[in-house]
């Protein structure tokens, strides 16, 4: 029987299976653009490609959320500078699982989500759908602790200020 | 403190949508194409791929190198070609200076080949719109080949020229579809028409062969004669005939362009006539005129430092036109 050697393709496409959907999903809470957060992925697993270090990297997911987050972030930087995106954005967040679905609540979300800041929206990514401590999060981004948490508080504040007035004029309709 | 655990406890039912299905294919296609990258990091240059969605959706793909902070030029190649088309100016010392990006054309290259779409100039426009809005391109300087000026007047039609900073024209053709487009075309291309519409391999070998070697004055060595008839070969006969079916002019646009237009042409083209580039020149009084001596079809091949010698002056003088 003769061994294959692992071809950067196959590390590549591994990798993606194991890492793609997180990185994905971490894109698209700072970028709130599919096509966009594609594009950051897409960047990432090409870098790895054109750099060849695709061995070293089989389980170091740090590397990779560092990879996704500077791509994204570089990504801002040129989006300000580009035109508006017109029309109306496509869903970001999805309901997991449950019976009791209001339509309001993820436009309402996702309506506050867009207008929090790109660090903002990484914090409340991280805390609430990665599971990740301030510590970590803070290690992540390069912010102290505290810069950390009050991102967090600031943000859902923003949040919870939309989805109460998203909320109230539910609650009119409802009773109508 | 209620209202904030509502918040979280509220977030907490959702979660971020996963990713479509058509990104790990696309990963994986780069991947398996890593081939195509490498070839160009061999050269020592860092390619960017970029797959953008252009008009109708149809996946572009596109490649940039270069000076990210340097005026863009925008390659577009002629029919049944790719962005490998322009390897001697991506790889040259205009990547040092300018913000070099050049693309597949649709149903070329690594590009999205739709079955049927490629009669609509709108589609045409909203392609090379894609391109240069995704890749936050300003003013950028779109250089055409053969075909390609078809495209770029496609895009100025329906865009305007605003976002441009200049246009070239490299052994270009403005019409198709009527015995005026026909008579700048010479006897030896039309007759290999019928070969590039044939779905016979052979034939179709045969005359993407053919119409490589009228391209360029000397043979190309092997390495690159293979390379290029395989991405010649990779686009359907189909997207050949689709291409050279359309029948229209823009006769009416050309005297309106208004931008800084350079155009180029190989003495010894055998592809299109020289006097095409009166007839041009007749509707673009402002255009500057840069004939290649001892180039034939693909000047920027045949010549490329002197290809290259003449987009740089015509860019700098975009820069100085800028600056007064």
């Amino acid at each position: 029987m003769t061994e294959r050697a692992v071809e950067p393709h196959d590390i590549v496409v591994s990798l993606y299976d194991r890492y793609g959907a997180s990185l994905y999903r971490y894109a698209l809470m700072l970028l709130t653009d599919h096509a966009a957060a594609e594009d950051a992925v897409h960047e990432v697993f090409t870098s790895i490609l054109r750099s060849g270090v695709t061995a070293r990297l089989e389980a170091d997911e740090r590397y990779l959320r560092r990879a996704i987050r500077n791509e994204c972030f570089s990504m801002l930087k040129q989006r300000a500078k580009r035109r508006q995106m017109q029309g109306d954005p496509d869903a970001i967040l999805e309901r997991i699982a449950s019976a009791d679905s209001r339509p309001d609540e993820r436009l309402g979300l996702e309506r506050g989500i867009r207008l929090l800041t790109p660090e903002q929206r990484e914090t409340v990514h991280l805390h609430v759908f990665e599971g990740l401590t301030f510590n970590e999060i803070a290690a992540i981004s390069g912010a102290s602790l505290n810069t950390v948490a009050a991102r967090y508080r600031y943000a859902l504040a923003k949040l919870r200020n939309l989805f109460e007035g998203v909320r109230s004029g539910y609650a009119r309709q409802t009773r109508r | 403190m209620r209202d904030r655990l509502d918040v979280e406890n509220v977030l907490r039912e959702f979660r971020p949508v996963a990713p479509r299905p058509a990104l790990r294919a696309r990963i994986a296609s780069t991947a398996t194409n890593r081939n195509v990258t490498g070839h160009t990091d061999q050269e020592g240059s860092v390619m960017k791929h970029h797959m953008i969605a252009g008009g109708g959706g149809t996946q572009l793909h596109v490649v940039e190198t270069g000076n990210p902070s340097g005026r863009p030029i925008l390659f577009i190649h002629g029919i049944s070609q790719c962005w490998l088309t322009w390897s001697r100016q991506l790889n040259s010392e205009l990547r040092d200076r300018y913000r070099l990006v050049a693309m597949d054309i649709r149903g070329h290259g690594l590009s999205e080949k739709p079955r049927d779409a490629y009669g609509d100039s709108k589609l045409w426009a909203d392609d090379i719109d894609a391109v240069v809005h995704a890749l936050n391109l300003d003013r950028p300087v779109l250089c055409g080949w053969s075909y390609g000026p078809l495209v770029i007047l496609d895009y100025v039609r329906h865009y305007g020229e605003n976002h441009l900073g200049g246009i070239a024209f490299v052994d270009g053709i403005t019409k198709l579809g009527s015995e005026e487009a026909i008579s700048v075309l010479t006897p030896e291309f039309l007759s290999l028409v019928p070969g590039l519409f044939s779905t016979d391999v052979e034939e179709s070998t045969r005359s993407l062969g053919s119409l490589l070697r009228l391209c360029v004055v000397q043979e190309p060595a092997a390495e690159d004669l293979y390379l290029m008839l395989g991405y010649n070969l990779s686009v359907p006969p189909a997207v050949r005939k689709a291409l050279l079916s359309r029948s229209f002019d823009n006769d009416d646009l050309l005297p309106t362009l208004q931008k800084p237009v350079l155009i180029v042409h190989g003495e010894r083209d055998p592809v299109v006539k020289s006097s095409v580039v009166d007839q041009h020149k007749a509707s673009l009084p402002h255009a500057e005129v840069a004939m290649i001596p001892n180039a034939a079809h693909a000047p920027f091949w045949d010549d490329a430092p002197g290809f290259n010698a003449r987009l740089r002056t015509f860019c700098e003088r975009l820069e100085l036109q800028a600056v007064s």
